[in-house]
């Protein structure tokens, strides 16, 4: 009884709220954030590099990163555009880390071309859509998912990712645009 | 007005493909993170925020503490090496003529009282044997001679000046509590005669050491304390002398022994007297 009215207080709470109470020794309110946020976070990571170990250190990463700056959280801005910023600066490292030289800002469809995750395309929906997704600019994926996984808004997302909001809106749209075309095809 | 219409338009045909994309993209497997990933990532939040045990809180406290006491110590030995006196050469030069001064005067004022007890053990037994039987039980005399016998085997192993001091309350009993304090003044003065000494002595090979060798050695001075001691005693035992003979002379009916009585008063007031001549 005395779980089930505990639970019941944790899903009231805020992500903002949770946040706070765990930056002030309260490890319960993490469990709550954390069992929110781990599928969206884990699965930004997984399409984002499209390799299951490097997504891992990835994702563990970022929630060890989150920990560490618990104390610098101001509830002034939603907590999802605040983890996501530091999941997508810990992005960002990794490529810069992985491939330093592969990091232009494309922002025609031309420019890129196909890779080789197009040639595991079977024929299905799902997987033309994941390959699709692996295929796209780093930093068209890397918005797509933003707003996919996290449903933050425009605005959210051009905090997070540090650009302006037309570079966001220019970024999906391209992002669209092709995986329309890849479906199609 | 074009370009305003063309915005709206791009912005609903992208919301409207967004949507789209949503909803194809809700359907590709929902990936999740291992199990162990989880756990890891739980504990590593739970140990962040453990509450730290009280000690463990004021650990700098500790740090800073060791160090200060590795500070102060330093400090201090420091200190006391910069103003140390040169001990090591003067106490070398000194040790063997210190020592060998101290052993001669512990052998000869241990062998001066060493004779002391049985001479006065002897005294008492002859004397006892030869006169009257009242005498052996006087307080005044028996006792301090027995128990200086019976003690004077431990008292060899004893200090000289310690053994001074006892023999001189082996006379308090024979003379009477009334000097026992200016007997214990004097002991006392003998210990720091002692304690003067040894600092002499091992001040004797310093550049002082002319001004010191005109002052008494210590051989001299235990020599000036037991001869005093001693000449002490040997008073005691001619004053008992005395009052034996008064008691022989009162016990063989001469009267003579009240003139006797009378002027061994006037001479020493404060002498106890024994039972037979209180009456």
């Amino acid at each position: 009884m005395a779980l089930i009215s505990y639970a019941a207080f944790m899903q009231e709470k805020t992500d903002e709220q949770l946040m706070q109470q765990y930056a002030k020794g309260n490890a319960k309110a993490f469990d709550e954030l954390y069992a929110r946020h781990r599928a969206p976070l884990y699965r930004y990571f997984n399409r984002q590099v499209n390799d299951a170990t490097a997504a891992n250190d990835l994702y563990q990463g970022a929630w060890e990163k989150i920990i560490k700056a618990r104390g610098k959280y101001r509830p002034t801005s939603p907590f999802t555009a605040w983890m996501y910023r530091i999941a997508h600066n810990h992005l960002v490292d990794h490529y810069r880390r992985s491939q330093p030289v592969d990091s232009v800002e494309t922002e025609t469809l031309s420019d890129k071309q196909p890779g080789p995750a197009q040639d595991v395309i079977d024929g299905e929906q799902n997987e033309q859509l994941r390959a699709g997704i692996i295929n796209l600019p780093e930093e068209q994926r890397n918005t797509l998912l933003l707003k996919l996984e996290t449903g933050l808004k425009m605005e959210e997302i051009a905090r997070v990712t540090g650009v302006s909001r037309e570079t966001v809106k220019s970024r999906l749209r391209y992002a669209v645009n092709k995986l329309k075309r890849s479906l199609v095809e | 007005m074009n370009s305003i219409h063309n915005n709206g338009e791009n912005d609903k045909s992208l919301s409207e493909g967004l949507d789209k994309l949503s909803r194809e993209y809700g359907l590709l497997e929902q990936d999740e993170p291992p199990e162990l990933l989880d756990q890891a990532i739980l504990n590593s939040a739970h140990r962040a925020v453990e509450k730290k045990p009280h000690w463990m809180k004021f650990g700098w406290l500790h740090g800073l503490t060791t160090a200060a006491v590795f500070v102060l110590a330093f400090s201090i030995i420091l200190n006391q090496r910069e103003n140390a006196p040169d001990f090591d050469t003067s106490m070398r030069n000194n040790e063997p003529v210190r020592l060998q001064r101290q052993k001669v005067a512990k052998k000869q004022s241990d062998a001066q009282f060493e004779e002391r007890p049985k001479e006065l053990g002897l005294e008492r037994q002859e004397k006892s044997d030869s006169s009257l039987d009242t005498l052996q039980s006087s307080p005044v005399a028996a006792a301090p001679a027995s128990a200086a016998i019976e003690s004077a085997p431990e008292d060899r192993a004893r200090e000289p000046v310690a053994e001074v001091q006892r023999s001189l309350y082996v006379s308090d009993d024979m003379q009477g509590k009334g000097e026992r304090s200016d007997k214990g003044t004097l002991a006392k003065e003998l210990i720091l005669e002692e304690e003067l000494i040894d600092e002499a002595d091992s001040m004797a090979d310093s550049p002082e050491a002319s001004t010191f060798s005109t002052m008494p050695r210590p051989a001299v001075l235990g020599e000036t304390a037991t001869s005093e001691a001693k000449a002490q005693v040997k008073t005691d035992l001619e004053l008992e002398q005395r009052l034996l003979a008064i008691i022989k002379l009162k016990q063989s009916g001469n009267e003579t022994w009240k003139t006797e009585l009378e002027s061994f008063k006037e001479s020493y007031p404060d002498y106890p007297l024994p039972d037979e001549l209180t009456d």
